[in-house]
């Protein structure tokens, strides 16, 4: 805030009294204006948006009283959660109104770069923001260094291409690096290299008998939370449900059974499940076929002939049996996970006899080797042909889009030389195949990105972006990201609180907050159907905010040409209104432009006309509902095609799919598929490489010197990591079972806490082999004895006066097991680990 | 016409001002060159509060400290996005849950609206400086009216003025100036908590005894 006239600071009685009384005021943030009434509330408005506050990705409304938000639900349109919006869209309005945001764009006076070294950061203005950042970009494309540029991408919309994809290709930089490697990417490996969907699937849960919910939580955090919510009292009606978690989830709590496997132990429970269905006869007949002569040859320990089995619409069942299964037995598999061979029998027998109305609903799994239990959990699916069928799992719906204008016309020499070069998070490589989607080097190593940058290997990183990321928060070992972003020259956070990775920007750029503040396209499915819905700018903005993926790349852009550079903005003005023809005039106008391209299809009379969803009839019309749903998902396509993505079309137990990259990623590396294996930790080899199979825990510490295995959970409070700072989350922290209000809590089993003499509310001291944190201890039978288990969430040593204990001295409120995590990761595609029993601790009174 | 009250009050109206021009990012050199902290101090004594001497301390802060270092310290203090000590917003002061854009920040902008103003800039308009300078802009309408024996505007604006700073301002401002007085480092801003303390407190005695009125909602 400056003063905008001198005069202001004027005496008015200098000026001698009558006169002073006479020449009206001096205001400086006031005008004269007619004179209103006090009267009472003016009268307000539901307002469509798209809340990202988790991956589901609602359509919400928010109700809008002269420009302040005051109420958040789900939009009333929508088919993906019937007008609900879950418990963390609530938070919504501590968030937009959260003091603590960042206000005004800040550069740091302090150039000591450190963890409770406060940056002083001062305001400056956008100008002076992106003058500076400019700069920095031209020297690198003058030195021919633009590859060195890096951006850093978190939560994003579908506008994301503006500048996660296409400002750092224009720029010359292969660095555009997501968050997704530390999100849930193992799960998709599930999916992916058993019916080729890499993806999230979906559920028919009204139509279902027997859901499995497996590592997750559908009634807190995953995946599409309102609609789990609204049908999960028919469901327990009308079939059975059973929970696999080391720890009572909200949904374990409701279940009608609930399975505490050891973390980490999954796939033994699987391929066990499997055994059974197999040597039982439950097997789908129609989707996987069935003996010749009709009888059953799975018997435990004996292998079949492959030529007597004839396979339907999968492929390599007897393979699977031969190599993985035969002597996967019960028994076998109740020794590993601690559960009861009759509950495994029990679960396995009655889900594959509600089959094909029935769901295994897997989670992230992100754990080392955690693809191949992600691929038999998944390949459960397949079995009991669940998969594609009524009452069943399916991969749902998309919402209708168009797409963002192609940047090849932009691209200069130096920008095509410079995106050349290789990634910065060293994917493709012997250590990390990160073999996402069928393609070596095909995903994202996010959290490998900061040993990169700490060993410059590749190469080093001068120049770095990052919005709506907390990166030293949300991964493991965050404190080696603390040094990488130190030794970044020059880095600009993006965000709308100054967070644990702000503390070492060179410039903080307030954002805009996406649900309330900006123009963005959205899309996503739940409850069947697809959608394509709106972030828009419902409320007054209260700051200088800008939408960074749009607005913000257009200020640059418009630096980036005062600079001579002007192929940044000859891009943007590609971009054409669909309803005008002419390109934006403004960084506003020009977030709302991209916004209708990219989502033309789905309002735009002339191309919605045979859609079989929702059609708007036009701009306006889509604007006003904020969504547009799909049609219902229709199951048996793949039952009737075949499935497209896989080697063989069919569902694969024997994965050819994953066979032939993993062979592209052994030539690659030439070396063979064992030793490419043994490279990334797994234990698998031969034939067993190519079927889901059971990997022992690659555990971090002996169990003798750290006795207790961490379980890491999600609070149905989290806006992801972003809810730290909002008194509400404090406040209602008990509705995650176990924990409790305004507390930051281990939990820990009473048993376990008697034999170390911790009593309710100890502080306790917690040590991995990367490090030692405090924490308070609650004692809880929901978490099995040997376990214990900690939200995510808490423990920020930045990010605001309620989420910070004390900033100064970096003492956060709580404790983040982020940072007791060691870097380890699934390295098949990347992903980094909190999952499955990894992290191995040793517990002690503090 | 009652020359001696109307030069009070437009007296009174100076300080408001000149205090809230303390809230806003220091332009150090402007703030020297316009005298404004001992203009402020002879305003106090003329007033016969007891805040001249702070004023004083000021100036020699204002002397003493670089453009830099004043803009760290007001930003650490007001803006901090770690958590500034001393928010600068009345909601996060009156409402429950310390928010902005509270219940009470909205009552704020309907007794602006109802005094004929509106507010220019971006932001609450419960910013301490927004709501010093609107007990400025009341002040000077007070001084107007009595300038022009206008009995009736005399009363609607010092019914405002003190509904508005007892409802509002004085409930909020003395614990940041408190927050101020404990985590400022520098003497300019120091010495502004105990200006801001001393102002408000006077200003409390003054206008307690029309405290009685029920003035949620000025005429
Ligand atoms: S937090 Fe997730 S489930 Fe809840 S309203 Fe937002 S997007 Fe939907």
């Amino acid at each position: 805030m400056k003063i905008k006239r001198r005069d202001f600071l004027k005496m008015s009685a200098a000026t001698g009294l009558a006169v002073a009384a006479f020449k009206g005021t001096t205001l400086n943030a006031l005008a004269e204006a007619p004179k209103g009434t006090i009267g009472g509330e003016k009268a307000g408005k539901w307002m469509a948006s798209t809340c990202q506050g988790c991956t589901t990705w609602c359509p919400i409304e928010i109700f809008v009283q002269e420009g302040r938000a005051t109420k958040v639900r789900g939009n009333q349109l929508s088919k993906a959660n019937d007008g609900y919006c879950c418990v963390r869209g609530h938070l919504i309005i501590q968030q937009i109104y959260d003091p603590d945001r960042i206000k005004t764009p800040m550069k740091r006076t302090n150039p000591v770069k450190a963890r409770g070294v406060d940056p002083k950061f001062v305001p400056i203005t956008w100008d002076e923001a992106l003058n500076t950042l400019a700069d920095k970009i031209m020297e690198l494309r003058t030195n021919n260094e633009s590859h060195k540029y890096m951006l850093m991408r978190g939560r994003y919309s579908y506008n994301n291409d503006i500048l996660y994809g296409n400002l750092t290709k224009v720029i010359g930089s292969p660095n555009n690096i997501s968050h997704s490697a530390i999100c849930a990417e193992v799960e998709k490996m599930g999916s992916f290299y058993t019916e080729g969907f890499w993806g999230y699937r979906d559920y028919d849960l009204e139509n279902m008998k027997y859901l499995i919910v497996w590592g997750c939580d559908p009634l807190s955090s995953n995946r599409q939370i309102p609609t789990a919510i609204s049908k999960f009292g028919n469901l327990l009606d009308q079939g059975t449900v059973v929970a696999i978690d080391p720890r009572m989830t909200n949904t374990a709590a409701k279940a009608h059974k609930w399975l505490p496997v050891k973390p980490g132990e999954d796939g033994a429970l699987a391929t066990a499940m499997a055994h059974v269905i197999l040597t039982s006869g439950l097997w789908n007949k129609d989707f996987c076929g069935d003996f010749k002569d009709g009888k059953n040859l799975f018997k435990a320990g004996q292998t079949v002939d492959e030529a007597a089995f004839d396979e339907k619409r999968t492929h390599g069942l007897v393979k699977w049996w031969n190599i993985e299964l035969k002597d996967r037995t019960p028994e076998w598999a109740a020794k590993i996970t601690g559960l009861n061979k009759k509950d495994i029998v029990e679960v396995a027998t009655g889900f594959a006899k509600a089959a094909p109305r029935c769901a295994v609903w897997n989670g992230p799994n992100m754990m080392p080797r955690g693809t191949y239990g992600a691929m038999a959990m998944y390949a459960l699916n397949g079995l009991v042909g669940a998969t594609d069928s009524i009452g069943g799992v399916c991969t749902g719906m998309g919402g209708p889009s168009s797409s963002h204008p192609k940047v090849d016309d932009f691209l200069d020499d130096i920008a095509k030389a410079g995106s050349k070069n290789k990634k910065i998070d060293q994917r493709g490589t012997l250590e990390f195949p990160a073999l996402s989607e069928g393609k070596v080097g095909g995903g994202v190593v996010t959290n490998n990105v900061a040993n990169a940058i700490l060993a410059a290997k590749p190469y080093d990183i001068k120049v770095a972006i990052g919005y709506f990321c907390n990166f030293n928060f949300s991964g493991a070992e965050g404190g080696r990201w603390d040094k990488a972003l130190a030794k970044i020259p020059f880095f600009a956070h993006i965000t709308t609180m100054a967070s644990e990775m702000s503390q070492f920007a060179d410039i903080v750029l307030p954002s805009a907050m996406h649900h309330s503040e900006q123009w963005a396209p959205v899309k996503s499915k739940a409850n069947l159907h697809g959608h394509t819905s709106l972030q828009q700018p419902v409320i007054k903005r209260m700051f200088e905010v800008k939408a960074p993926e749009t607005e913000f790349v257009w200020m640059l852009a418009e630096k980036l040409k005062a600079r001579g550079f002007e192929n940044p903005m000859n891009w943007l003005l590609s971009y054409k209104d669909p309803e005008t023809g002419k390109p934006a005039t403004s960084a506003e106008e020009f977030a709302l432009v991209a916004t209708k391209v990219f989502t033309q299809k789905a309002w735009d009379p002339a191309m919605n006309k045979d859609y079989k969803g929702d059609r708007p009839t036009g701009w306006a019309d889509f604007a006003e509902k904020g969504i547009v749903n799909s049609e219902k998902f229709t199951f048996g396509k793949k039952w009737e095609k075949g499935f497209e993505k896989t080697a063989t079309k069919k569902f694969e137990f024997y994965s050819e799919t994953l066979k032939k990259t993993l062979t592209e990623h052994a030539e690659k590396q030439k070396v063979t598929i064992d030793q490419a294996l043994e490279a990334i930790n797994y234990t698998a080899r031969g034939e067993q490489a190519f079927v889901p199979h059971y990997e022992p825990v690659r555990r971090h510490g002996e169990v003798k010197d750290f006795p207790f295995t961490l379980v890491d959970m999600k609070s149905r409070l989290n806006r992801e990591g972003r809810s730290g700072n909002l008194p509400w989350y404090l406040a209602f922290k008990q509705c995650d079972p176990g924990d409790v209000n305004n507390e930051d809590v281990l939990q820990i089993n009473p048993a376990d806490a008697k034999k170390l003499g911790v009593k309710e509310g100890d502080m306790i001291k917690v040590t991995s082999t990367v490090g030692s944190l405090k924490v308070r201890a609650r004692l809880w039978e929901g978490i099995q004895p040997g376990t214990v288990a900690k939200c995510f969430g808490q423990g920020h040593w930045a990010y605001g006066r309620v989420a910070a204990k004390d900033y100064a001295k970096a003492i956060p409120r709580g404790a983040n097991f982020n940072e007791i995590m060691p870097d380890d990761y699934d390295r098949l595609v990347g992903a980094a680990c909190r999952n499955g029993g990894f992290t191995g601790l040793k517990i002690e009174k503090a | 016409m009652n020359t001696d009250r109307a030069r009070l009050d437009l007296a009174r109206s100076d300080v408001y001002r000149l205090l809230a021009a303390c809230f806003y990012e220091p332009d150090r050199e402007m703030l020297l060159e316009e005298n404004l902290c001992a203009n402020l101090a002879g305003l106090m004594e003329e007033l016969s509060i007891p805040a001249a001497r702070s004023c004083r301390r000021m100036e020699q802060g204002l002397q003493e400290n670089s453009r830099e270092e004043l803009l760290v310290e007001y930003s650490s203090l007001f803006l901090n996005p770690f958590g500034a000590p001393a928010q600068p917003y009345g909601s996060v002061y009156l409402d429950k849950e310390r928010q902005l854009m509270g219940d009470s920040t909205m009552q704020v902008r309907k007794i602006y609206a109802a005094a004929g103003v509106k507010q220019e800039t971006d932001g609450p308009p419960d910013h301490i400086a927004i709501e010093l300078e609107f007990m400025s802009f009341l002040g000077q309408r007070i001084a107007q009216a009595i300038a022009c024996s206008d009995q009736e505007a005399v009363a609607e604006f010092t019914a405002i003025q003190a509904c508005f700073f007892n409802t509002y301002l004085a409930s909020w401002a003395p614990l940041l100036g408190r927050a101020i007085q404990e985590h400022a480092e520098l003497p300019l801003y120091r010495a502004l908590g105990d200006c801001l303390l001393g102002f408000i407190g006077a200003e409390q005695q003054r206008l307690r005894k029309s405290a009685d009125s029920p003035l949620h909602e000025p005429r």
